[in-house]
């Protein structure tokens, strides 16, 4: 395994070197640095500058000495500077942290919910859900992003900003909501019509009521979600991480630990009070680790010899998902609060951050939500329908496996099929995907941040082709370049540990 | 002999249709289109695509040849009713104008150029370059992808290095610069350079599947009677791999579309005064307030294209790889 992790990584280095060349021969290739110069009226001023740009950019040296300096200086830490003299390493600063966030989020997002939607598709093979499922990867897959991110510009972000001035739903709003949540639920359980429309009705009426009282009491303005909320729903994911990890059976060692877990969350909750006012993301990172280990202990003691693998999962899980029902209710409390700030208008159509923001943990953490959820979004919607057409395909080939069958005839219940047979085997492939669409959603985050007007790594890409000057093209492949070489890396040996196969080849 | 021949098989078949077990005999193709032909979503997506790139070439006229569309999308004219769309397909008895095409289907412009007109060239444009992207990008990822999967060795070690190498450069950031340095030279130059940069998924396709073929029987007979290799390649492994091609087509046109309209968009890839649907969205994305209709058309049609294109590579997948749509047991 080492000899083989070795041999992937000389050569991922090797090519990357190969593609700077490449990269770098087009970049100097691609406009003319001195053109801006070269209108000035003729005469000394216009000499001097064209002698001072030629100086700044060795444009007296032949292509190959350039692109050697420029590695000389990389590997030193040193990205050059611009046309215009300004350093490349200081605008690269200012620019990658708002791309990758907006990167990383959009990929992990997608990956998740695409996985998800892809298996629940796949389970339910040509029932509604999987048509609509996939009529609407369909739809997503073809749309251009920068047509999206405008009409989210326009219509998500203005009108949802002119609505919150005034948070009530319609009736029919409601009933719309109510229906796809309901025919959704529908959907997804087994069972005959019957209870299949008990299912709809359930979920329809609860919808309607609870949007309904949302709605009156104005919650939309002033949300959150109170102890009360969070415990119920603690409990729920309780219940719902055991009958993943182990099937519903509520005196199982697995149930006790899970519920162990959500308790002590729901208990955190109320005595952590003052440190949650204003932290910050050290003490945050830092209760989750703390959560996770005394989720850890409790599935170990509680779980015994014969359930401890399970019940460490189902313990670790509920504890996890409890601490992110907190953090999203802080979130949620402080929002009242912010919106004051934005003068009412919290949702932002333009940069990756209001300037100059001064707030708790709490409001900064709103403030960078606001402004990144539409790109996200707009971004998201691509890679999500590849994520779920692939995990459906993916995983419609694996259930028509052999072993699949094996394991359902020494009858395994079908949850145990799914998560342990066919889950596990299907996602082997996924990994490769997640390499290839990095770069697609690299790509991609120019377009979004030029919709959106920010001014990060798209930006300077751009302004870089249009001013024939490779060094912040440089910069941005160094960056983009570099992340989709370490994600293939990082696929191919994750390939290589799930696949003995590959090891071999 | 051979009258004999055709005797006898008339013979048989008309005794296995008396006993009701009459086959008939359809070859390769035959069902292949059959099992299109039943995708309704390909089918549909055929209609749609077909009927967008007949509109698009015969409305406005293509090159010397004139089309049946009295405007073009240079003119500027006097605006009619702020420039408004004179489509209209709601009909009488509900209260509207009834179907209508009018002065200006599309509306105009700010300056009053006819949006028809604009957006049918634009169409004609992306339309062109996704072809020409599509037919260039399958070529040489099936030759690089035949040659690597079919030789083996230091061919096979040095081609898929060299896909790497095209894979590890963003496909924007690779696009964007080849339109910038040689898209100037009119859009057939530009089809052909994003061609050259976007053919890496099919290279990879062909050769996993040429791998797999080389090492079949009729691979071995044929080099047993001593067949040259490209022989072998073009009349024995590259036929088997015709529906991965084909597929492969249909996918590099859709993703043609999106990356040409995403480059003019940035204004890297179309240069004025020639345009294409994303240089118009780019032109008009701020009049989405004032003249939505100037920002709903161009984009209309980019959806309607891959849309299109992408049932149709979806139904020609399962035509001629049936297993994948397998019902589960």
């Amino acid at each position: 395994m080492l000899a083989f992790i070795a041999r992937r990584l000389v050569v991922s280095v090797l090519v990357f070197l190969a593609a700077t060349v490449v990269v770098f021969l087009m970049a100097v290739n691609v406009g003319d640095p001195l053109a801006e110069a070269r209108q000035l009226p003729s005469g000394p001023a216009q000499e001097s500058a064209i002698a001072e740009i030629t100086e700044r950019m060795n444009l007296d040296e032949p292509v190959y000495i350039r692109y050697f300096l420029w590695l000389g200086g990389v590997l030193t830490g040193d990205l050059g500077v611009t046309a215009t003299g300004h350093s490349v390493n200081a605008m690269l600063e200012n620019a990658v942290g708002a791309t990758l966030q907006l990167v990383l989020g959009a990929t992990v997002l997608s990956i998740v919910i695409g996985i998800s939607i892809g298996v629940i598709s796949a389970l339910r093979q040509y029932s509604g859900l999987d048509l609509s499922v996939t009529f609407a990867a369909f739809l997503f897959y073809s749309l251009p992003v920068f047509w999206v991110g405008t009409l989210l510009k326009q219509f998500v972000a203005i009108d949802l900003n002119n609505w919150l001035a005034d948070p009530t739903l319609a009736l029919w709003v409601i009933g719309l909501v109510a229906l796809f949540v309901a025919l959704f639920c529908a959907s997804l359980v087994v069972g005959d019509r019957r209870t299949r429309l008990t299912t709809f009705a359930v979920g329809f009426l609860g919808m309607v009521a609870l949007l309904w009282a949302l709605s009156e009491t104005g919650w939309f303005a002033d949300p959150g979600l109170g102890v009360f909320v969070i415990a119920v729903t603690a409990i729920a994911g309780a219940v719902g991480f055991t009958t993943l990890f182990s099937g519903l059976d509520w005196n199982s060692p697995v149930m006790r630990a899970a519920m162990t877990a959500a308790v002590a969350g729901i208990v955190c909750a109320l005595v952590l009070d003052p440190v949650l006012a204003d932290p910050n993301l050290a003490t945050i990172g830092l209760l989750a680790l703390i959560t996770a280990a005394v989720c850890f202990a409790f599935g170990w003691v509680i779980g015994g010899e014969l359930y401890r693998r399970s019940a460490i999962q189902a313990a670790m899980w509920t504890g996890l998902f409890t601490g992110a029902l907190i953090f999203v209710d802080r979130m949620l409390q402080s929002f009242a609060s912010y919106s004051e700030m934005k003068g009412g208008r919290p949702v932002s159509t333009i940069g990756a951050g209001t300037p100059n923001f001064e707030g708790t943990f709490w409001q900064s953490g709103l403030d960078s939500v606001g402004h990144l959820a539409l790109p996200t979004l707009a971004l998201m919607l691509i890679s999500l329908a590849t994520y779920t057409r692939y995990t459906r395909a993916s995983m419609l080939e694996v259930m028509n496996q052999d072993y699949v069958r094996t394991a359902r005839a020494k009858g395994l219940p079908e949850r145990a099929v799914v998560t342990r047979h066919s889950l596990r085997n299907g996602l082997i492939p996924i990994t490769t995907l997640t390499a290839y669409d990095i770069g697609t959603v690299m790509g991609g985050a120019v377009v979004t941040e030029t919709v959106f007007g920010w001014r990060a790594m798209g930006r300077m890409l751009l302004d870089g082709i249009q001013n024939g000057d490779p060094g912040p093209i440089m910069a941005f492949f160094l960056v983009a370049g570099g992340a989709i070489v370490v994600f293939n890396m990082i696929a191919d040996i994750t390939y290589g540990f799930l696949d003995p196969r590959i090891r071999q080849a | 002999m051979s009258d004999v021949d055709t005797t006898r098989t008339r013979a048989q078949a008309a005794t296995d249709a008396a006993q009701g077990m009459g086959v008939e005999a359809r070859s390769q193709a035959q069902l292949v289109l059959r099992r299109f032909l039943r995708h309704k979503g390909a089918v549909a997506g055929l209609i749609g695509l077909g009927a967008i790139v007949v509109l698009a070439m015969s409305s406005i006229g293509f090159g010397p040849i004139p089309g049946w569309w009295p405007k073009d999308f240079a003119t500027t004219g006097t605006l009619v009713n702020e420039g408004r769309p004179t489509l209209s397909v709601w009909p009488s008895f509900l209260g509207g104008p009834g179907f209508q095409i009018g002065e200006h289907p599309f509306g105009q412009d700010n300056v009053g150029r006819d949006y028809f007109a604009l957006t049918m060239r634009g169409a004609q444009v992306s339309l062109i370059i996704a072809f020409i992207v599509g037919i260039v990008a399958t070529f040489v990822g099936t030759v690089i992808g035949a040659v690597a999967g079919y030789f083996r060795g230091k061919a096979e070690a040095s081609l898929m290095r060299l896909t790497d190498v095209v894979i590890t450069i963003p496909t924007l950031l690779f696009a964007g610069l080849v339109a910038v340095m040689w898209g100037q030279q009119g859009i057939v130059v530009l089809g052909l350079v994003l061609g050259l940069v976007t053919w890496t998924p099919t290279a990879r396709l062909i050769r996993g599947e040429v791998l797999s073929i080389r090492e079949k029987e009729f691979v071995t007979a044929a080099r047993s009677f001593g067949a040259s290799s490209v022989r072998i390649i073009t009349k024995h492994v590259l036929p088997n791999t015709v529906g991965i091609i084909i597929v492969s087509v249909t996918l590099a046109i859709a993703t043609a579309i999106i990356l040409e309209s995403a480059l003019s968009f940035l204004g890297l890839g179309v240069q004025p005064p020639d345009t294409s649907l994303g240089r118009i969205i780019s032109d008009y994305q701020n009049a989405l307030t004032v003249r939505p209709w100037l920002f709903y058309w161009p984009g209309l049609f980019i959806i309607g294209i891959v849309l299109s294109v992408n049932f149709i590579g979806d139904g020609l997948r399962d035509a001629f790889d049936p297993r994948q749509n397998r019902v589960r047991d």
